[in-house]
């Protein structure tokens, strides 16, 4: 079994770190938080049960990191740091079609302003398209918080498209 | 009749069945305020995942990916019953270039061959891997003295040497844990130390070929590390202390100067 964590560990870099960078919001934390997320890992290779799937363990240890230790002192630097220098994750150029990459910009700017516990469900849920069940797992919550949660979150997001006037513009359902 | 919101989200996201979803259909008819709420819920069915997929975002370092692969050779715990004669390689692109060993169990068996190298990679090696530790790593562990006892016998057998735990009390040190890692194929003994803050401290040892080596001293990642040989086994010592105060803390383990903290496992 620990082989196994061994062996799959270097093929799952890719989606930890998209996620750190998802989660962190800046490439210097996004590094430390799956350098610490596969120490951990490694550290209790014997608590991961077979039959559970290895990247949601990964992903409820990266979250607990984040939330428990780095979040506290990423809030403690921007202290004295511009907010700009946290802020790695760019809107690509748009290279299609200008409306739908207007409404993402707007999808993405709505999730980025919800508060932390709501913003980490909708990446569960909406973008890495977990389950309710696995992301009350990986974040260590009843599944009912999890519902309460995604229901506020997407009321909040919901209001300010109708607000915004910008929900006629959507595209495609997401 | 209370609807509340969870029920309204799964309403409009279809995962009601029929009767719950008539009973959303009536309340909504007569409640001015849960229709705006669905209107605001419907407004939210939004293309989330192809949002974020537009975010253009820093690709992922080589050196994480070099770091994490030293991060899990240091974690393989070798196996003291399988044929070992496979070549290892420090994840670190920089070492890497420099070092290549090759450890092999039946030469370790004859009081160890490591290929003699004119710096010591398993030193960065290591301090690479406890500068990782904080203090939610091992704040929970608390080995037995069974457990530490058995841990020390597996690692006396594959080393041939009989180690201790040093009761590193008397200097602000408390014993969390006690673990047999691996450096390539041959065993690391890890004890980690917690103080009373700041990140773990942590003492491995690792079975070498050449006798002695005087303490020497660096500073990596942050840490306080001591580095010596003595009798076949190379020690380091990683600290989140100063390297005056973690240089006088090794030298005293290294001369022996703390007793045991359980009986040495025959």
């Amino acid at each position: 079994m620990s082989d196994t964590l061994q062996q799959q560990l270097p093929q799952l870099l890719p989606r930890l770190w998209r996620f750190a960078l998802r989660l962190t919001r800046n490439a210097a934390d996004a590094e430390d938080l799956v350098q610490r997320t596969c120490v951990r890992a490694l550290e209790r290779r014997s608590q991961w049960q077979i039959g559970t799937v290895l990247l949601s363990w990964l992903f409820s240890i990266m979250q607990s990191i984040w939330l428990n230790e780095l979040r506290t002192l990423q809030r403690r630097r921007e202290g004295s740091i511009s907010d700009s220098e946290f802020d790695d994750l760019e809107f690509a150029a748009s290279n299609g079609d200008p409306e739908h990459h207007f409404l993402c910009r707007q999808v993405f700017e709505a999730v980025e302003s919800l508060p932390e516990a709501q913003r980490s469900v909708m990446l569960l849920v909406a973008v890495e398209g977990f389950g309710y069940q696995e992301t009350a797992e990986i974040l260590g919550i009843p599944i009912g918080t999890v519902m309460s949660r995604l229901a506020r979150a997407r009321l909040t997001v919901g209001e300010r498209f109708i607000g915004a006037g910008v929900a006629a513009k959507k595209g495609a359902q997401g | 009749m209370t609807i509340d919101e969870t029920t309204l989200r799964a309403f409009v996201d279809g995962e009601l069945d029929t009767q719950q979803r008539e009973r959303v259909e009536t309340a909504l008819a007569h409640n001015a305020e849960l229709r705006a709420k669905v209107a605001a819920l419907r407004a939210s069915c939004l293309p989330y995942r192809s949002a974020y997929d537009a975010v253009a975002m820093p690709t992922m370092p080589t050196a994480l990916e070099q770091r994490v692969a030293s991060l899990i050779s240091v974690a393989n715990t070798p196996s003291s019953a399988s044929p070992m004669n496979r070549r290892w390689f420090i994840g670190s692109a920089a070492l890497a270039a420099s070092f290549a060993l090759g450890i092999g169990a039946s030469t370790l068996l004859r009081s160890t061959e490591v290929t003699a190298v004119a710096q010591t990679p398993w030193v960065d090696a290591i301090a690479t891997y406890q500068a990782l530790y904080v203090r939610a790593t091992v704040d929970q562990a608390a080995d037995s003295q069974a457990r530490a006892q058995q841990v020390l016998a597996e690692f006396g057998a594959s080393s041939r040497a009989a180690i201790s735990v040093p009761d590193l009390q008397s200097a602000g040190l408390a014993f969390k844990r006690i673990q047999r890692l691996g450096f390539g194929d041959a065993p690391l003994l890890q004890i980690v130390y917690l103080p009373a803050d700041g990140k773990p401290a942590a003492l491995c040892v690792l079975p070498i070929q050449k006798g002695n080596a005087p303490l020497r001293m660096q500073h990596i990642e942050g840490l306080a590390v001591a580095a010596w040989q003595k009798d076949g086994l190379a020690y380091v010592l990683t600290a989140d202390m100063t390297q005056s105060k973690a240089e006088a803390l090794a030298r005293r383990i290294s001369e022996g100067g703390f007793a045991p903290l359980y009986p040495r496992a025959s």
